[in-house]
């Protein structure tokens, strides 16, 4: 039987940095624009190419910089050869947003405060936000079961998101 | 209706806390397919470290590339085999059934790691490398790691002190520099020990000197450094799977060296003279030295440089306007000096730094190197702070004023221990308007104690911190605020003159002035959190700056005379995805065409109108420059002292490039110009053509081009249709783009 390959160098453990990054990469990648199963694919291809070299694990933010460099690299090689543009427009701006919001904790905190936030959402607002993100239903039925017009349930979930971003901003300050 | 704005960071957490797509547990699934990868129990060798051998065997061009090269460059590691990219539905079953059926070999395996992790001898140091070095094939001393370092670098000041200045006042600074040298003739250079540049930063100038020898890097000739730049970029390429652009012709070449090294595209003559040179090995050799050395260019390409800093120290607007500290006239005449003797640049970089006297030429305890300092002087010193780290050591330390850096260990109270350095510092009006000294005076701190002169910032939370100087990443040092005791800004100045980091950040610079984009991404953001693309590039060019005295014109040469300064831009369709102007990793495998900046427009402009060689007085000359590239630059009065650069292809500036007065001379056939000297001649009207387009864009005219020619002439007269024709190519973006 194989086993796994060693490494000489010291503070170079593959699984641990697997473990206390993947997730981290995986939502980056998922913030630009990846649908899970690309994130998916990305995120093995990521820790592949730089397991190959042992390194010092040298500080978490440092190293989860690193990865999502690597992550991005990666994506936009492969945006280029299938001649497909990006899937995120700005993606300076995800960047600069991920560095402010997420940490050296993959998220989690965000994701707190993002549950946070969304308790403090309107019913409505929040019943919308579930219908298309938990329900994935279109937006005609999300205004039809509000009973208002498509443009009311766009600007209803623009509005929501927005509360949220503000909202997400201030806990951060 | 449009859908609604997509948010993207957002959105994909509604998608997980609402939609419960959340990351799944990845671990088995790499941790399996990187066995594949690796021999059975085969220890991962981590990376020579010397770069400086010279050594082809693996340069690591970009972190995508890494992994790839490291697989295929050793013969003992099977090519890569990447993980095929999951397919929408079968692939997708066949991973989960895989990771199943594996699952008992994983487990297997990951107790097998683990149990060599444990048994495994800890601490060999040779095998400890950074983040930075993960895809570099380098392997390099840990920041944090062991008090062998520590010693190595106590000896390596020591050693240092003996070739480069310490702490003195300026006199000592002048008896303890080397010589400038004169490069005639160029001798290939001797073998001079330097020191490696691989220790630690020179924080802990003061700690002990009884240690072993730091390693020592020699000199190498020139021809031995361009080859390795070569086969590094070569090894690159390959493991990048790309075939780079042939090479430029001639007069392509000869058009970007005049660009890069004198700021302006060669005179007709200039390039006939080039490309009608008989060939050979040292042609391009030759232009390189004659541009560098010979006297009838030495006054172009220091005045060409000392723009280049002068824009970077103080900005395009610094030292200009009423009111400012700073004379623009005095540092200019301050780096045009150094140019023309070659001065070292850790010695510019110390004197910049470290600069007391007064700003204006003329007057008494003149020093135009105080104008840095001085247009930089905010209440608190901040925008000095900033400039200091970015320029000189490429680290930007702006955001950590107010804030921990995010992805990098330094802090708030980083910035401020830098800023520390700064607070002697003190600004003296003189008697003239405009005059002003900058002096050096006791600093007491906010409580009046010389002895232990702090400073306080505000920390986010609106408590008050406390701040001493230190250098970026080394031990703290005295406290003491009295300059007799404890000159900071000297000290400050030192210590990034031995900084590695000071190399590292004149290489990726001048990469990119040569090349169009650094090793990192911007050129002056470099650390753990950006590792450069070609890390062992970076640092052998870096290590050999320093072991040839810090001369510019030799880095110059390495890079001007490499194989990528030799590319030509057209991009083929094999090397396509070379294409970092859309955000992908630089491979250097064409020459990446770029708009030159609007004091190579200017200057440019001048040579066709035929006005570069104009005699007259210098201040005149810079004031019709300067009142021209004014109308370019803005200050946006930000805390960065940035400013907005209004030639960028907009409205303005084609206004400017279409009607302007330059223009206008340049495009008249009663001046001194290119066209009048052409229509003057008696050349045929074709040649008169080729002639042209020679002038301003390096090569002859197409068949496409030709056969309009034709029909313009068919229409006008010979005259009116060189005339259109040469507006239209100075108008042209092929003439305002370096190619």
């Amino acid at each position: 039987m194989k086993t796994a390959p060693t490494s000489k160098a010291t503070g170079f453990d593959p699984a641990q940095i697997i473990k206390d990054h993947q997730a981290g990469v995986w939502r980056y990648l998922r913030a630009l624009g990846c649908d899970s199963q690309q994130a998916d694919d990305f995120t093995q291809e990521t820790f592949l190419k730089v397991l190959i070299k042992p390194f010092d694990n040298y500080n978490p933010a440092a190293t989860a910089s690193y990865l999502r460099r690597v992550a991005y690299n990666l994506l936009i090689s492969a945006k280029r050869r299938d001649k497909r543009v990006m899937l995120v427009e700005n993606v300076e701006e995800v960047e600069t947003t991920w560095s402010r919001w997420v940490a050296t904790d993959n998220g989690e905190e965000l994701l707190d405060k993002l549950r946070e936030c969304l308790e403090v959402l309107s019913q409505r607002a929040r019943g919308a936000l579930e219908m298309r993100f938990r329900e994935r239903v279109p937006r005609a039925q999300i205004a039809a079961s509000l009973e208002i017009t498509e443009h009311g349930a766009k600007n209803l979930m623009q509005r929501a998101k927005k509360q949220l971003k503000t909202c997400i901003e201030g806990k951060m300050q | 209706m449009k859908p609604e704005p997509h948010d993207p960071i957002l959105d994909a957490c509604l998608e997980e806390i609402l939609g419960g797509q959340g990351p799944p547990d990845l671990s088995d699934s790499i941790l399996q397919n990187w066995q594949r990868q690796v021999p059975d129990g085969q220890p991962i060798e981590p990376v020579a470290t010397s770069a400086a051998t010279g050594s082809d065997d693996s340069l690591l061009a970009a972190p995508t590339q890494a992994a790839i090269h490291s697989a295929t460059s050793s013969e003992n590691n099977r090519p890569l085999e990447l993980p095929q990219r999951r397919q929408r539905s079968a692939p997708g079953r066949f991973w989960s059934q895989t990771a199943v059926a594996l699952s008992m070999l994983t487990i297997g395996t990951c107790f097998g790691f683990i149990a060599l992790k444990v048994f495994l001898p800890q601490g060999s140091h040779e095998s400890e490398t950074s983040v930075a070095d993960l895809t570099t094939g380098q392997s390099s001393t840990a920041p944090s790691s062991s008090s062998t370092k520590d010693s190595q670098d106590s000896q390596n000041q020591a050693d240092r002190k003996n070739q480069v200045a310490g702490n003195g006042s300026q006199d000592s600074q002048k008896n303890n520099f080397p010589e400038n040298r004169n490069n005639k003739n160029r001798p290939p250079k001797e073998t001079t020990p330097s020191f490696s540049k691989s220790t630690p930063s020179p924080s802990d100038v003061a700690s002990s000197s009884d240690s072993p020898s730091a390693t020592r890097i020699d000199s190498l000739d020139d021809q031995t450094i361009i080859k390795f730049v070569n086969q590094q970029l070569s090894a690159s390429w390959q493991a990048a799977n790309i075939t780079p652009s042939p090479m430029a012709t001639d007069a392509e070449w000869c058009r970007r060296i005049y660009l890069r090294l004198l700021g302006r595209i060669p005179t007709k003559e200039e390039l006939d003279r080039f490309v009608q040179a008989k060939p050979s090995a040292n042609k391009r050799v030759a232009l390189v030295d004659e541009l560098l050395e010979n006297k009838q260019y030495v006054e172009e390409y220091s005045r060409h440089w000392t723009t280049i800093w002068t824009n970077l120290l103080i900005g395009r607007r610094g030292g200009i306007g009423k009111g400012e500290l700073a004379n623009r006239e005095g540092l200019q005449q301050y780096l045009q000096d150094g140019f023309q003797q070659n001065k070292p640049y850790d010695q510019m970089a110390y004197e910049l730094i470290s600069a007391t006297g007064s700003n204006t030429p003329g007057t008494e305890d003149y020093n135009g190197a105080v104008n840095f300092i001085l247009a930089s002087m905010n209440d608190q010193a901040t925008l000095a702070t900033a400039r200091t780290s970015r320029i000189f050591l490429g680290k930007q330390l702006q955001c950590v004023q107010c804030h921990k850096h995010p992805s990098n260990d330094w802090s708030q109270l980083s910035f401020w221990e830098m800023n520390a350095f700064f607070r002697q510092a003190q600004v003296v009006k003189g008697k003239q308007a405009n005059v002003h000294q900058l002096v050096n005076r006791d600093f007491v701190g906010k409580q009046g104690n010389a002895d232990d002169a702090e400073i306080y910032f505000g920390e986010p939370d609106g408590s008050m911190a406390v701040a001493y100087p230190r250098f970026l990443g080394g031990k703290p040092l005295e406290h003491n605020g009295q300059v007799a005791q404890f000159d900071r800004r000297t000290q400050l100045a030192t210590l990034v003159r031995q900084s590695d980091d000071l190399s590292q950040a004149l290489v990726n610079r001048v990469w990119a002035h040569f090349l169009g984009f650094g090793f990192t991404r911007p050129i002056d953001d470099m650390g753990h959190h950006n590792p450069p693309t070609h890390p062992r590039l970076l640092k052998h060019l870096s290590e050999q700056f320093v072991a040839h005295d810090y001369d510019v014109q030799d880095l110059f040469r390495w890079i001007a005379l490499s194989d990528a300064f030799a590319l030509s831009s057209r991009l083929s369709s094999t090397n396509s995805l070379d294409s970092p102007e859309f955000g992908d990793v630089p491979h250097f495998s064409r020459y990446y065409m770029r708009p030159m900046e609007p004091e190579e427009v200017y200057q440019s402009l001048l040579v066709v109108a035929g006005r570069n060689r104009t005699t007259g007085s210098a201040v005149d000359i810079e004031q019709a420059r300067r009142d021209w590239l004014s109308q370019f630059a803005r200050k946006m009065e930000t805390d960065e002292g940035d400013e907005s650069n209004l030639f960028s292809g907009n409205i303005h500036q084609s206004l400017v490039m279409m009607n302007g007065p330059l223009m206008k001379q340049a495009t008249s056939a009663n001046t001194h110009s290119v066209l009048a000297s052409v229509m003057e001649s008696k050349m045929e009207t074709h040649k008169k053509v080729d002639h042209l387009f020679l002038a301003a864009v390096a090569r002859k005219p197409s068949k496409r081009e030709l056969k309009l020619v034709q029909q313009m002439l068919d229409k006008t007269t010979p005259e009116q249709m060189l005339q259109d024709i040469w507006w239209a190519l100075l108008n042209s973006n092929e003439f305002i783009l370096d190619h």
